[in-house]
């Protein structure tokens, strides 16, 4: 450093020493390495640019002199723009495409040889596309053709960058030629363009790209090999539309990684201890969808224990072996979206904060089915649920088939197991979606997000669930499921169907084809405080319920209760329940529930049990729906 | 202005700084506002600029600090939120309609500014004014460029050189 130094000292001389009356004004610039100007020179900031009366060179008149000394130069003349320090100008030009950027080299002699230094380079068919026409396409892409040959083969090396962006359209088998161009970068790289081939290949170096976005482009075994072994900086990795075909990427320093679109028809493993934020949405290919290719087809093995952020969109035939998840111990937002039924995932995740699955089966038929991997044996799935997570605050669950029993049983133990969780669970019908096939998974989300809770009439069928909190460490947990009309009572596990007579009634209820809304409620461990309208029920009349929960504490378990409509009009009233929307549900024997005629009041119980707090949805009373109960 | 939260919070209120311009015009403003800058962050964290000794700018006059001060106070609290999770959607529109207005200035003011934030090591206000100027230039011939940024017009042997040039380069402009 200190000979750097002494050439900085020389440096500062020669600028104050310049003869200052012939010159207006003096720019000096570029301080790089910065490191060794902010950290090693002894003098601060401030005094030392305090030292220098100057800054913007510009001789006047014509003249032009150039100090050919390393760290500085002056410049002199001509426009401001050219007089900011080439790491500006490079700045700026990280912001064009490239062709623009090469065609900078004849606006001045400053410009001239700028454009090959460049740090960042987004090579783009769109921009030279002119027409519409087909014969128009062909130009552009014969145009972008030579431009891409020429700029990467012979004059800027994809290796010696710090951002790449390379996007071609779907026209001409660009896909295939934006692959040769990787190929050909890949083997001969790292080199200074225009050093001889044979050269090149005897000293290979490793890239020290930072950032790579690729679209449409067809990637083999050769770019994951390379990704795995000669990318030793590189961050940022996005692949759009690109067709995968490899079987792993494997990295030591990706920190974003994004495949979207891409077609990965042998990608099985993403292997990377550095990853952060993990964004596939792959999509099915048509070679793919026939039943040829989706025989011995293992899962999507994700390793990332430095994971934190996950948004996973697949489709049915995209990762037909499904999705295998695990040791994310810092994962903290996850969203899941799978059209799937054989997704299966592991989460040891103590640090998940937020969850979202959305269209997630977790078993179509039996349970052989979902856990039919050794990857994930039911053992595992049960632990799964097992794990304590305090952490988790909200999940929320999104599923569209009839048959949720799995997942409700899931629920039952996530509630058990994760004290601080408040679960949205929203129904969305097969049919819906089939209508609305065409609209993109943007729309989805978002027609999704509008539907959720708010229970809107167009919507066929809504389940809410919701856990709440505990005050204490013994957690008070409340289910409350509702449906429309064509609600069965698959809603609920087969375990809680109830078979004693006290119950029956319950599973009678349950089975009525008019049921427009049931609850189920599971109270565990009671707290001082008493709603008014809060009612429990003995212990006795629900004795077979309490052994069908799957519970961890049974003795707890309480009760599980359900209401049909008229409960839900009863508790709307406001003369039951001043609040609805915060009030806490109703939670009464069968027998007394149907007693009741459907405009009383809930009476008010012996021994009340507390519920912190509950979310109820669609408590709004429905003129269309049956009042009096037909038994 | 609302006190932005500073991570270490070492003082309750919010900690002043004075920058003193190349012209001697004295701005006092927020640390948090002026720690934008990585290069005055240093210089915070030491404990400089507070008090009556101000931080001195050499290189950056009075027009050009006051408009930078106003882009660091607007993406001051912003950033105090690291990255902002919990920033709303019409926080984020007002910023970016804030700066959509900010670098609608004339261009040797630009240059100025991405001067001084090249200086005061301000990536965000760089990046912006940096875009601004790569918007003036996108989609223009390099006659159009040349006139819009005000280019000198060449000289004879640079014309001639310039053609040269384009003939060596005619991949680049087909």
């Amino acid at each position: 450093m200190g000979d750097k130094l002494e050439e900085w000292e020389h440096l500062v001389d020669i600028v104050l020493n310049i003869n200052l009356k012939s010159v207006r004004d003096v720019f000096v610039w570029d301080f790089q390495p910065c490191g060794l100007y902010k950290r090693k020179y002894p003098v601060s900031w401030a005094e030392l640019i305090g030292r220098m009366p100057i800054q913007t060179a510009q001789l006047p008149g014509q003249g032009r002199r150039t100090m050919e000394h390393p760290g500085m130069i002056v410049v002199a003349g001509g426009d401001r723009l050219s007089s900011l320090p080439d790491g500006l100008l490079h700045h700026i030009m990280s912001f064009m495409k490239a062709r623009q950027v090469v065609q900078t080299c004849v606006l001045s002699t400053r410009w001239r040889h700028l454009w090959r230094s460049v740090p960042c380079l987004d090579v783009d068919q769109t921009e030279f596309e002119t027409g519409v026409l087909v014969a128009g396409l062909r130009e552009a892409w014969h145009k972008f053709e030579d431009f891409s040959v020429i700029l990467l083969g012979t004059h800027v090396s994809i290796a010696r960058l710090d951002t790449f962006r390379l996007r071609t359209c779907y026209s001409f088998g660009a896909s295939k030629h934006a692959s040769s161009w990787i190929r050909r970068a890949i083997k001969y790289g790292a080199q200074e363009p225009g050093v001889h081939q044979r050269e090149r290949a005897s000293c290979f170096k490793p890239w020290r790209l930072r950032r790579l976005h690729l679209s449409n482009v067809d990637l083999d075994e050769s770019f994951a090999q390379h990704l795995r072994s000669g990318c030793p900086s590189l961050e940022h990795l996005e692949l759009k539309s690109c067709t995968c075909n490899f079987r792993a990427i494997a990295s030591d320093s990706l920190k974003n990684l994004s495949l979207k679109c891409c077609t990965c028809t042998e990608l099985s493993q993403i292997t990377s201890p550095t990853l952060e934020s993990l964004d596939i949405q792959l999509r099915s290919s048509a070679a793919e969808s026939g039943s040829s290719n989706k025989k011995a087809r293992g899962p999507l093995t994700v390793t990332a224990p430095a994971l934190a952020c996950l948004f996973l969109y697949v489709t049915d035939q995209s990762l037909a072996g499904g999705v295998c998840l695990n040791q994310m111990t810092s994962l903290a937002k996850a969203t899941i979206l799978l059209w799937d039924d054989k997704c299966r995932f592991l989460w040891n995740s103590p640090n998940l904060r937020k969850l979202t699955l959305r269209h997630c089966k977790f078993a179509r038929d039996s349970k052989k089915q979902a856990f039919k991997t050794k990857k994930n044996p039911p053992s595992q799935y049960h632990d799964l649920v097992d794990i304590r997570r305090k952490n988790l605050k909200h999940t929320e669950i999104i599923y569209r088939d009839d048959d949720i029993r799995q997942l409700v049983e899931l629920l039952l133990r996530i509630s058990a197991n994760f004290p601080n969780n408040s679960i949205k669970l929203t129904r969305v019908d097969v049919a819906f979606w089939r209508g609305k096939a065409r609209v993109t998974h943007r729309a989805r989300r978002r027609l999704t997000r509008t539907y959720a809770p708010p229970l809107s009439g167009a919507l066929p069928t809504i389940a809410l669930l919701a856990v709440a909190p505990p005050r204490a460490a013994r957690p008070a947990t409340a289910l409350l499921a509702t449906s429309s009309s064509s609600a069965r009572s698959s809603l609920l596990p087969a375990s809680l169907r109830p078979c004693s007579p006290p119950c029956l009634h319950t599973r009678r209820e349950l089975e009525r084809p008019d049921l427009r809304a049931c609850r189920l409620i599971q109270l565990r461990s009671c707290a001082s405080s008493v709603p008014p309208s809060f009612a429990s029920s003995p212990t006795s009349a629900c004795a077979p319920l309490r052994q069908a929960l799957p519970v961890r504490q049974p003795r707890a378990a309480e009760l599980c209760s359900r209401s049909n409509l008229r409960t839900r009009i009863a508790l709307t009233r406001p003369a039951c329940v001043p609040a609805p929307r915060r009030a806490p549900p109703v939670a009464r024997p069968p027998r007394v529930h149907a007693a009741l005629p459907s405009s009383t009041c809930v009476p008010a119980p012996p021994a009340a049990r507390p519920l912190h707090s509950c979310c109820l949805a669609e408590l709004r009373p429905r003129p269309d729906l049956p009042r009096a109960s037909p038994h | 202005m609302a006190a932005p939260e500073s991570g270490d919070g070492n003082n309750g209120a919010a900690r002043m700084v004075t920058l003193i311009s190349s012209d001697n015009t004295r701005f006092e403003v927020e640390a948090a506002a002026a720690s934008l800058s990585q290069t005055l962050q240093l210089t915070i964290l030491d404990g400089g600029g507070g008090g009556g000794d101000g931080i001195p700018l050499p290189n950056v006059d009075s027009a050009t600090l006051s408009k930078v001060l106003e882009y660091c106070i607007k993406h001051a609290p912003a950033a105090a939120n690291g990255g902002a999770p919990n920033a709303t959607a019409v926080d984020r529109a007002e910023l970016e309609r804030f700066d959509n207005e900010f670098v609608n200035i004339d261009q040797s003011v630009l240059y100025s500014l991405i001067m001084a934030a090249h200086n005061l090591e301000i990536e965000g206000l760089q990046s912006l004014v940096a875009k601004k100027v790569a918007d003036m230039i996108k989609g223009k011939s390099p006659m159009e460029i040349r006139r819009t940024l005000g280019f000198p017009d060449p000289t004879p042997e640079e014309q001639a050189e310039m053609n040269a040039h384009m003939l060596e380069y005619g991949w680049a402009y087909e």
